[in-house]
């Protein structure tokens, strides 16, 4: 003993030998998100499908270890071959996030098949070993068991080590990691990669498996029938090693992989009877992980969408007086349904399934918010519902009401939510992934084991939910109509949600966290807020629970559930509330139809997610309204179209603000003189990125109400030097506005001070329509607060109302109306521009930041553009610091220009005198003769041969 | 484009948005902070008579009949 720990020769061997385990097992786990960007959350469950396979080819094929063993492993590459070729192949272009869902119905799948393979019900056999040696060293009794991993195990990984430092496949494997398209380029086939690394990865998995579950304890029946053995605490063991390494370094992996195992043994030894202490520790290891790593890191892999939105229907039809008819008799028809239908059940069984399709469609409507919406998967729902009946139910044991006991377990369950998602929802990427299994798995082993209820009871209470207000929930009807109305609170909250300022910045984020930033949304902010109200909502949920099942355990709440839950939001449409309350139905209803067994749960949820995943990513509620599009119009007689895919040009569109910005019809000149006052000051500003110095003293000014434009060579490092006045790469130097030091603050806050910037893509956001995006604009300027915003009280109402009215004004200033309710996706590039600067316009910053506003448009649309953007300048009095590559264009707007090269300001003065800078000609422009005389081109001629490098 | 920044031309500020000012918030925090204390209090009110009963947990209400539901999740 060391301490108060069981430090001893025996403990620390075991739990090294267990650690070997997971470091295999997580190996596997990071070669496929190195290559993949995906967190595969089947991984632990391929391992237990062929451990499985194996048993049943030692113990009931009489099959010799030492052929079952390749057997399985080839088994396990066979089933990685099956997921990458199945559904990473065509899933991945969508978005990572489609896949890492996907691998959640891989894994009911393989537990159901590992639960039907012949002959293993019933068996209760030990797993097989190899050996059946003992050996005694001291405390330390050595089985067959541990002989195979001290064998088996530094050989799989030495092997592993070195196919990938030595192999040609390895090194293919480590290209395509590094770099897909680089490697792409250079003949590496890189699908072929791909399938190579999700076939080593199920090669491991089964492994991993099959030297790990022994330890355990496991028989043939634990491991397949229920994957507990395998299931969601392994692959957070797994997960905390990979991320240990970052999820990048093998080395690391492994060594964190033992280290977990050591720790885990020696907790286990020294506190055997709390129960699941380790998973807890675990899981503050992964917040501190969390917590020490860099707030400007970008992850890759960080676009949690399903890229698929469901699609209202065109205004004209939405609007049509039919359709209206129909659609307030469809909500009608519903209620009477919802009102009628328990009057005419009368199995108390029936009433409380019926009573569960509410609960689950507000725990689904959470999902909506947090991960339809704000993009940001969780895998702890089903543990904040466990909190909400273990509060309610050990409140209400103590006599509180019921009301009282789940409005504070809905607070508690707010809190906690803050609480475990901060540290990853300040990030970006997967880790609230991470974070929230590690959640999952230590509520379900510690929290909710906690002795709350009585001096003796652990994890199980009676709930007398008594009345909730003037309702006496006494019987499953009543129960039935409670949850409906609560339900139909939760939907109306959603719906304020999704149309007011904060579920506008959460779709901002998902789409585009930079321009979110830019727009002064705060990214962090935005998310955290998700996850506290999905947390509070799921709580909530919980106490409903607790009532209406009179009673709660423990065993309800396994993070396994989570993963069904969010397998039931995708199959019902994780982009909508409907979606959620029709997942709901189809969770709860289809395996009443079909027969209740686990096997059928899992069965339906897996199907079901593959299915929709493949076919119809916006899930049920997208086969509606795929439905409902065919059939109305044709029924109505009346053209479909609307979401249209037509193109605004920008000749044509920015009527007002071309004619305000014109000084004469053709020529776009500046429209002020520049102010004395410095807007911008840049000093000394140095970038290193991956060890290369990008910026090396660059100094740079703007005055008040001035254009500068900045010119260079692809590479020369002017969108990175955009990037570091804005904040959004470190850098160090100087950065002034106004006189105001803002070098050392944070994007967002740069973006709050008035520095405005465009981003080079034009990307915006591309789930919402143009109007949402100028009132993301415009909600720069005034933002409702999310809990007016949800109850619709009087600053939110009369914010939004102003906000809408803005909106519409600019929408018509710009001439946008047609396309008012267009997916900023379903744009091209100079409509999107258009609406950028529409933008710009609303959020009147102090200075402006332009990359390259004119890239991707057609070559005669630059000259409105270049009006238009004069016209924003009038309008706005900003000062701009504009990217150009059009030299006759940038030379016309600009009151100076600045000539960068190799990350240094090599010239800077007026247009003029850079265009005949002879250091400038050998940089830029070249010292072809043609091509400066086109640089001084005048503007009605000069489009016919436009200066372009790089 | 609208000048007006609260959207409350041609009206007086309201009482709420006056009291917002003098203590600088918005009116939206006002009633964000309103609210978190009113359900501070009435969930207070409700959970602190039973408090004696939090610390000894002895004697559990007598628990209802359970039923016998065909989904155990």
């Amino acid at each position: 003993m060391i301490g108060p720990f069981a430090i001893r020769f025996d403990v620390v061997a075991i739990g090294a030998m267990a650690g070997l385990g997971y470091a295999i097992l997580a190996s596997g786990l990071v070669l496929v998100y190195r290559a993949s960007r995906v967190i595969n959350l089947a991984h632990g469950q391929v391992g237990a499908f062929c451990a499985t396979l194996f048993a049943v080819l030692v113990d009931d094929w009489k099959v010799p270890y030492a052929v079952a063993l390749p057997l399985a492993i080839v088994a396990g590459a066979a089933v990685g071959w099956l997921i990458e070729r199945g559904l990473v192949r065509p899933l991945v272009q969508r978005s990572h996030l489609a896949v890492l869902v996907a691998t959640i119905g891989v894994t009911d799948l393989l537990l159901v098949a590992a639960a039907k393979l012949p002959s293993v019900t019933g068996k209760n056999n030990q797993f097989p070993t190899p050996f059946n040696a003992t050996v005694t060293i001291h405390d330390l009794v050595l089985h067959g068991e541990h002989f195979a991993l001290l064998i088996f195990g530094p050989v799989v990984l030495v092997l592993f080590t070195v196919f990938m430092a030595r192999s040609r496949y390895g090194l293919a494997i480590r290209g395509v990691a590094d770099n897909r398209e680089a490697a792409e380029l250079a003949g590496i086939p890189a699908p072929t990669v791909s399938s190579i690394v999700w076939m080593l990865a199920g090669g491991l998995a089964a492994i991993a498996a099959i030297l790990t579950v022994p330890l355990t304890g496991a028989t043939q029946v634990s491991v397949s029938a229920t994957g507990t053995a395998l299931g969601p605490a392994l692959l957070l063991r797994a997960l905390a090693a990979g991320l240990a390494g970052r999820m990048t370094k093998l080395p690391a992996t492994l060594g964190a992989g033992i280290s977990i195992g050591v720790v885990q043994s020696v907790l286990y030894a020294s506190y055997p009877s709390s129960l699941g202490i380790t998973d807890m520790v675990l899981f503050v290891f992964v917040v501190a992980m969390l917590l020490l790593r860099s707030r400007g890191h970008v992850d890759a892999g960080d676009a949690l969408t399903f890229g698929k939105d469901p699609v209202s229907l065109a205004a004209h039809i939405r609007n049509h007086p039919t359709v209206r008819l129909v659609r307030r008799g469809s909500i009608a028809a519903a209620m009477i349904v919802v009102i009628v239908l328990p009057l005419a059940v009368t199995s108390s069984s029936r009433l409380y399934l019926l009573s569960l399709v509410p609960i689950y469609a507000i725990i689904g409507i959470s999902i909506v918010i947090l991960t339809g919406w704000a993009g940001q998967l969780s895998l702890c729902q089903m543990a904040f519902v466990g909190i909400g009946a273990m509060g309610t139910a050990a409140l209400n044991a103590r006599g509180v009401p019921f009301g009282a006991a789940v409005g504070d377990a809905t607070v508690v369950g707010i809190l906690i939510a803050v609480i475990v998602g901060a540290p990853a929802l300040r990030l970006r990427g997967l880790f609230l992934t991470v974070t929230s299994l590690g959640f999952a798995v230590a509520a379900s082993s510690y929290l909710l084991n906690l002795k709350v209820f009585s001096s003796s009871d652990i994890g199980v209470a009676e709930v007398t939910p008594g009345k909730l207000g003037p309702i006496n929930l006494n019987s499953f009807r009543v129960d039935f109509y409670a949850c409906a109305v609560c339900l139909l609170v939760a939907v109306l909250i959603a719906r304020r949600i999704r149309t007011t300022g904060f579920g506008r910045s959460l779709i901002a984020v998902e789409g585009n966290e930079d321009s979110a930033t830019a727009m002064t949304v705060s990214p962090a902010v935005a998310k955290i807020a998700a996850f506290a109200v999905a947390g509070g909502m799921a709580t909530f949920a919980g106490g409903l629970f607790a009532a209406v099942s009179r009673t709660f355990e423990t065993t309800s709440f396994a993070p396994e559930q989570s993963l069904q839950l969010l397998a039931m939001t995708v199959v019902g449409g994780i982009g909508s509330i409907g979606g959620a309350v029709l997942g709901a139905i189809y969770i709860v209803g289809l395996p009443d139809i079909l027969g209740n067994s686990v096997t059928v749960q899992l069965a339906v949820s897996g199907i079901g997610l593959l299915v929709i995943l493949r076919l119809e990513p916006t899930g049920l509620i997208g086969v509606w309204e795929r439905l409902r599009d065919f059939v109305v119009p044709r029924l109505l007689a009346i053209p479909a179209d609307t979401d249209d895919q037509s193109v605004a040009t920008v000749q044509t569109a920015p009527t007002v603000i071309v004619q305000q910005g014109r000084g004469d019809s053709t020529k776009v000149t500046p429209p002020e003189v520049a102010g004395a006052i410095t807007a911008l000051a840049v000093r000394d500003v140095v970038v290193n990125i991956g060890g290369r110095r990008i910026l090396s003293g660059v100094d740079l000014d703007v005055r008040d109400g001035e254009v500068v434009g900045l010119i260079g060579c692809n590479g020369a490092g002017k969108s990175t030097l955009v990037n570091a006045i804005s904040g959004f790469i470190p850098a160090s130097g100087s950065v002034e506005l106004f006189g105001d030091r803002i070098g050392d603050l944070p994007a967002l806050d740069r973006a709050r001070l008035g520095l405005g910037r465009s981003f080079q893509s034009a990307v915006l956001f591309p789930r919402l329509t143009s109007r949402e995006c100028l009132q993301v604009a415009l909600a720069s300027r005034r933002r409702a607060e999310v809990i007016p915003s949800m109850l619709a009280l009087p600053p939110s109402v009369r914010i939004e109302g102003r906000i809408r009215r803005e909106a519409e004004e600019i929408l018509e200033l710009l001439a946008l109306g047609p396309h008012g309710d267009t997916r900023i996706g379903n744009l091209s590039t100079g409509t999107r521009r258009i609406v950028e600067f529409g933008c710009m316009l609303v959020a009147r910053p102090r200075v402006l930041l332009l990359d390259e506003p004119m890239a991707g448009i057609a070559q005669r649309e630059s000259e409105a553009f270049g009006l238009m953007l004069m016209g924003v300048r009038r309008e706005i009095g900003a000062a701009m610091l504009v990217i150009e590559h059009d030299v006759p264009l940038i030379s016309e707007i600009s009151d100076r220009l600045y000539c960068l090269e190799a990350g240094a300001v090599i010239a800077e003065g007026d247009p003029a005198a850079i265009r005949s800078n002879p250091a400038v000609i050998a940089s830029y422009l070249g010292t072809d003769e043609r091509a400066i005389q086109r640089s001084r081109a005048i503007p009605g001629k000069r489009r016919k041969s436009q200066v372009h490098h790089g | 484009m609208a000048s007006d920044p609260d959207g409350t031309q041609g009206a007086g500020p309201s009482v709420v948005a006056i009291i917002a000012e003098r203590i600088r918030m918005t009116e939206g925090q006002l009633y964000t902070a309103v609210i978190a204390l009113a359900v501070a209090l009435l969930l207070a009110l409700t959970t602190i008579p039973s408090a004696h009963k939090l610390a000894n947990p002895a004697s559990p209400t007598p628990p209802a009949p359970a039923p016998s539901p065909a989904v155990s999740r």
